[in-house]
Order: C-alpha cells, then sequence, then structure tokens
C-alpha cells in the first residue's frame, strides 16, 4: 500500500476512535444525569408529601377551634372520625380526590385505633403502570371536644406518582 | 498526515477527554451533599412536629383528675413548683415499655434520636431534672450523641415570670 494510504488509514483510525470515546462519555454522562433526576424526583415526592400532610392539618373540617390552644399542628378527633366514616360517599370523595391526588391519609392516634381520613391507591386499579411510593409520617395533637382532652397521634401519608418510563 | 496534523488532532482529543472529565466531576461533586440535606429535611419535619404536639399532649399526674399539658409540667419541675409526680409521670409518659410514647413511635421506627429537657439561662444551659431519652432499641455505642452530626428540633417553655426558658429538644443522628 502507498505510503500515502497509510497514513490516511490512520487518520480514519484516529477519527474513528475519537468519535467511540465522545459517543461512550456522552452515554455515561447522560446516564448520570438521568440517575440524578431521578434522585431529584424522589426528593421533591418526599417534599409534596410533607405539603399534603401539613395541608391535611390545616383544613377546616379537621383542624382544632383557635381557642383550644393547641396550636397549629392540632387536629380534632370527632372531626376526623366523622370524615373517616363518610370518606367514601359519592362526592365526598371526588372532592378531596381533586385536592390530594393518589394518596392514603392514615390517623394514628397513640391511645385509640387507626383511621383512614383518604384512600385513593391507584395500584390496585391501574395495573397498566408503575408507581412510586412516597411515605412521610408527622405528628399531630387531637384535641377531643367531649373530653376537652389534648392526646398525641401521627399522620401517615403516603403518595403514589405513574413511573414515567424511558 | 503531516505530523503537525496528527499532534493537533492528538491535542484536540486530549481538550475533548478533559472537558468531559470535568463535566462529570462537576455533575457528582456537586450532588455529593444532596442526600444529606435531604434526609436532614425529612428528620425536621419529623423533629418539628414532634416537639411542638408533644409540649400540648395532655397527661395525669398523680390524683388529679385534670390533665395537665407536657409543657406545663415541665414548667413546674424546671422551677421546682409540681404538685404532683411530674418526673415519674412524664418519664413513664414517654418511655414506658410497650405504652410510652418514645417506645410506640420514634423506637419502633428505628429513629436514632436524643430528647432532652434543657434549661436555658444567662448562667448556660442545665438539665431539669429529667433524664435524657434515647432509642433502646440501639446499641449504647450507636446511639445519638452530641459527637455525632445531627439534626435539633426544639419547642420553648417560657418560665415567666422567672427568667430562661426550658427548651423541648429532639436531636436526631444519620443512621
Amino acid at each position: 500500500m502507498k505510503k500515502a494510504q497509510i497514513q490516511f488509514g490512520e487518520t480514519i483510525m484516529v477519527v474513528v476512535i475519537l468519535v467511540f470515546l465522545l459517543v461512550i462519555g456522552i452515554v455515561f454522562y447522560f446516564n448520570a444525569t438521568k440517575g440524578s433526576l431521578e434522585k431529584e424526583f424522589s426528593y421533591r415526592e418526599d417534599i409534596e408529601s410533607v405539603k399534603l400532610a401539613k395541608s391535611v392539618l390545616a383544613l377546616p373540617e379537621l383542624s382544632c377551634g383557635g381557642f383550644t390552644g393547641g396550636g397549629t399542628t392540632c387536629m380534632d378527633a370527632l372531626k376526623a372520625s366523622s370524615l373517616a366514616t363518610i370518606k367514601d360517599r359519592p362526592g365526598v370523595r371526588e372532592y378531596y380526590r381533586d385536592r390530594f391526588g393518589f394518596a392514603t391519609i392514615k390517623l394514628n392516634p397513640l391511645d385509640g385505633v387507626p383511621l383512614t381520613l383518604y384512600d385513593s391507591d391507584p395500584r390496585p386499579v391501574d395495573l397498566s403502570k408503575k408507581w412510586n411510593v412516597q411515605a412521610q409520617r408527622i405528628f399531630t395533637t387531637l384535641y377531643d371536644p367531649l373530653t376537652d382532652t389534648m392526646t398525641l397521634g401521627y399522620l401517615n401519608v403516603t403518595r403514589y406518582s405513574a413511573v414515567v418510563s424511558s | 498526515m503531516k505530523r503537525g496534523q496528527a499532534e493537533i488532532i492528538g491535542l484536540v482529543l486530549i481538550v475533548l477527554l478533559l472537558a468531559i472529565g470535568f463535566m462529570l466531576y462537576v455533575k457528582f461533586g456537586l450532588n455529593a451533599d444532596d442526600d444529606s440535606s435531604r434526609a436532614s429535611y425529612e428528620q425536621t419535619q419529623l423533629g418539628a412536629t414532634f416537639v411542638n404536639s408533644l409540649a400540648k399532649a395532655q397527661l395525669h399526674c398523680g390524683t388529679s383528675s385534670k390533665p395537665y399539658a407536657v409543657e406545663e409540667l415541665v414548667k413546674e419541675i424546671a422551677m421546682g413548683t409540681t404538685r404532683c409526680d411530674a418526673e415519674d409521670a412524664l418519664t413513664a409518659y414517654l418511655n414506658a415499655p410497650g405504652t410510652g410514647v418514645l417506645n410506640k413511635t420514634l423506637d419502633e421506627w428505628g429513629v436514632n434520636y436524643r430528647l432532652l429537657f434543657v434549661k436555658k439561662s444567662k448562667n448556660g444551659e442545665s438539665g431539669i431534672g429529667l433524664p435524657e431519652f434515647n432509642n433502646t432499641n440501639i446499641p449504647v455505642d450507636q446511639r445519638c450523641s452530641p459527637r455525632r452530626d445531627r439534626v435539633a428540633d426544639a419547642y420553648l417553655v417560657p418560665l415567666a415570670p422567672v427568667p430562661g426558658t426550658v427548651e423541648i429538644r429532639l436531636e436526631q443522628c444519620a443512621g
């Protein structure tokens, strides 16, 4: 082969190797970015779970009256019990679904029976998707207006978000 | 190919590899603290709501039929004016095996915490006679301590008219 042809071949090889390394680098970088985005997404979902839990405590149909001195993390036990009773009625479920989306909210009094305040778990219904599950717990004071006492409890908030497949 | 051209291509290759390496370093280097800040946020939410709710929760003390809020009892313990066996009542409320608040929640969830009641005044910090509470399910040498990085949340109980406050403080260590 002529010398020029050999040199041309060398040039081609250098370019091919260069492009190969570039492609590997780009693929590796974007995979790393994708992993980072998934972590960020998970973090944002955790924040949304906490925001949801706090919004539950702020609902006027659940929060204590200002006279109880229970502070901002106070929930009326009687109101919670009533909501747990009517949560599956037509109209009620749709009303709260607009506010809470796909989530399950359970109230756990430390010296009482757990109550499910809201339950819209999409997993048994929508089998075509994969779901991310984010759970948060926040403490709350429970005011019983019948006995005028404050006890301790916590909210278990589970949010479900569909996994977007790449 | 001329020698100069070959050298230029080599130089471009090196620069590209350095650029890719730098991008990867920035990506992983800047994200190194994200996990710790994320965990801190979740801990703070749990801790802040715990101390705020605990302070308002009520328990019976002595023979009185009227329940007392935790913050009331803490204030009386700190001022030495308890009208019932407040230290024992509060300790049992928090830590009684199987029924204590801490046993049913933080201990069961595996939270590595340290709950303490600290009186703060112009003379500094001091205890008020209540023990420090830890997760009893965690080995002693791995429990949360001042030597470890931790997230702290506190509720302040004023001792008015006496100067000073009592801090109901929950510290959480990672792992």
